[in-house]
């Protein structure tokens, strides 16, 4: 059979499936064992068993599960509470001053956990009912938040980053370097949008009331105090991770244990909470994991049958320049991003991609940070976008699915114009990490 | 009809169990990194015992998804559909996972029987038994999750609700990502 049938047969057997609500994890798989047993013959299929002994066995992911865990740990304490209250009591005097507190709380909890979940859930029920309260447009309050808690995965310590990281072989150190300065760079794009925007339409972002205002300075530097604990996790984190007293692993496990003592410094450290934190995380993982098994061995099969070797000759037939392939790969990773999950984006993609930008003589580190960037996209984009079901859990019943969706598409805009400036200035992502080599 | 419930029941009791060998990761990485910087005596058996019950975790930590069936998947179409219909695309969801989890816990054993015949180690210093301990375990999860997915099966064909597995009211919404 000829690979461009196989390449058919491929993506219908997937659209199939999936559209019959078959998990990721076990389409991929199946269409994997169907393609093993029809190519290659039944003995083939003793490559899902070494991959996935493999995968699970590498070091570095040990930090995925306990960067999760310091996630649920800090949301069941209520750290979110106390940096969202010390945060916009101080932008309180801008026209839109909530909705920039709100991103800054965001920015701040990315930086301590590394995944998009707990963090949504922590903005959306402290600073969606605060916005809601002040009068800000339920659009702008709740695009905020999807776009904010999404930094969870960009800023380091970031779980899609370390998957990256094993899949491409580059250092999760210089990763989680590389992507400080994109994430602050959506940090003020998304800034400067709510102050532009509620420049122009007042109505959308109401100021506080006088009293708030009236604040004693004592007052604001009290509630500042609510920064100290994350300030202190963050701090020791980024310096062990930076001066190399660390590993990425030993980072999580310390982060852990910082984010268990912020739990019982609050009063809120109890088994029931440690039981439930810990299962859920580790049900989290067994799906994340799954979605790699199937997917990996769907690619491998598929790079046995030349797939890999016909897809690269596909895309680099196209007569654009290099920067012009990039791009497009951009185009393509965006549109998968309305399907797929980005684990399974990343196990799909990168095999086919990574080769390619390796041989065009790109960055491979840089290359990864814009998959992230991307993947932010990929959170809040209708059908499948994690973020926005992660919101819906915990809004007010009167807020619809759609109605988060369509919030979302600002942010959305503004994320693809991040992706193209580090496409374009490719420093925005590369000069941290230089000076620290 | 009871065993099916009672086996789900199980299966999602060891998913959630696996899931306390983090307190044991972290205290283990956490020790090995105060022994080095404070004793200056790393351990020679920390990183090699994390990453054998990370690994264990990673494969059981699939159970309580899959006595749930919430992996992730694209539902649009499903939500959609009407009730007839939906138990249809169950039933066939789960031949599909059946089928692949079938075949990959067979070839897994195949792996964890050849490791365990030769009791394959590490050869470090700590020279455990991890290859094998993790091997067997891949094969056994893999083999639980194709059971589960079975028992899933025969609710659906039943036109049964999968039972409720979920653990206490201070579970949150799952999540992933």
């Amino acid at each position: 059979m000829d690979i461009e049938w196989i390449s058919l047969a491929i993506l219908a057997g997937l659209a199939v499936l999936l559209a019959a609500g078959v998990p990721l994890a076990f389409a991929t798989g199946a269409i994997a064992v169907t393609m093993a047993l029809t190519l290659f013959g039944p003995g083939s299929l003793g490559i899902i068993a070494n991959q996935v002994f493999e995968f699970v066995n590498t070091y570095v992911l040990v930090a995925v599960p306990l960067f999760m865990l310091t996630g649920v740990l800090l949301e069941r304490a209520g750290v979110a509470e106390a940096v969202f209250r010390a945060l916009h009591v101080w932008s309180g005097r801008l026209r839109g001053g909530m909705a920039v507190g709100t991103v800054g709380a965001a920015a701040v909890l990315a930086a301590m956990v590394g995944v998009i979940g707990a963090e949504i859930i922590m903005l959306g029920i402290v600073a969606l009912p605060a916005m809601l309260k002040r009068g800000y447009s339920r659009s702008l309050a709740l695009g905020t938040i999807c776009a904010g808690g999404s930094l969870g995965a960009l800023m380091p310590p970031s779980v899609v980053l370390i998957f990256y990281g094993v899949l491409a072989g580059v250092s999760i150190g210089q990763l989680f370097l590389a992507a400080v300065v994109p994430a602050l760079l959506y940090v003020s794009l998304y800034t400067g949008y709510i102050l532009i925007r509620s420049h122009l339409q007042p109505s959308l972002a109401p100021p506080p009331p006088p009293d708030e205002l009236d604040m004693a300075l004592i007052e604001k530097v009290k509630l500042a105090q609510g920064f100290a604990i994350p300030l202190l996790i963050i701090i020791v984190l980024m310096s062990s991770l930076y001066l190399g007293i660390a590993t990425p692993t030993e980072c999580a496990a310390i982060a852990v244990v910082a984010a268990a003592l912020t739990c019982w410094a609050r009063g809120r450290l109890n088994w029931e909470t440690l039981r439930s934190s810990l299962a859920e995380t580790g049900s989290a993982l067994g799906r994340l994991v799954y979605i790699f098994l199937g997917a990996s061995a769907l690619i491998s099969f598929y790079n046995y049958a030349g797939g890999t070797r016909y897809l690269s000759g596909l895309i680099q037939g196209v007569d654009l320049p290099a920067i012009g392939i990039i791009l497009m790969m951009m185009a393509l990773l965006f549109l998968l991003g309305f399907f797929l999950d980005f684990i399974g984006i990343l196990f799909l993609t990168m095999p086919i991609f990574l080769p390619i930008v390796d041989a065009l003589g790109f960055d491979l580190m840089w290359f990864g940070i814009l998959f992230t960037m991307n993947m932010q996209m990929s959170f809040m984009t209708p059908p499948f976008g994690p973020a926005v079901f992660y919101l819906k859990t915990v809004t007010p019943p009167e807020i619809s699915l759609g109605q988060i969706f369509r919030s979302v598409w600002p942010f959305v805009g503004l994320q693809a114009v991040g992706v193209v400036l580090v496409v374009v200035f490719p420093e925005i992502a590369l000069w941290l990490p230089s000076q620290m080599r | 009809m009871k065993l099916a419930r009672c086996f789900t029941a199980v299966m999602a009791w060891i998913g959630d169990l696996s899931s306390l060998v983090y307190v044991v990761v972290v205290a283990v990485i956490f020790y090995d990194v105060v022994a080095r910087y404070l004793f200056a005596a790393p351990t020679f058996w920390a990183l090699e015992l994390s990453i054998m019950l990370v690994a264990s975790q990673f494969m059981l930590g699939g159970l309580p998804a899959s006595t749930r069936n919430t992996h992730v998947r694209i539902d649009g179409v499903y939500l959609l559909a009407s009730a007839k219909t939906r138990r249809w695309m169950d039933i066939f969801s789960g031949v599909v996972s059946v089928y692949f989890l079938g075949f990959a816990a067979f070839y897994c054993w195949k792996t964890a029987i050849s490791a365990i015949a030769i009791w394959e180690t590490t050869a470090s210093v700590w020279n455990s038994p991890s290859p094998t301990i993790v091997k067997t375990v891949i094969a056994l999860a893999f083999t639980l999750v194709a059971l589960q997915y079975a028992v899933n099966l025969i609710f659906w064909i039943r036109n049964e609700p999968l039972p409720d597995t979920a653990a206490g009211p201070t579970t949150g919404p799952s999540r992933g990502h």
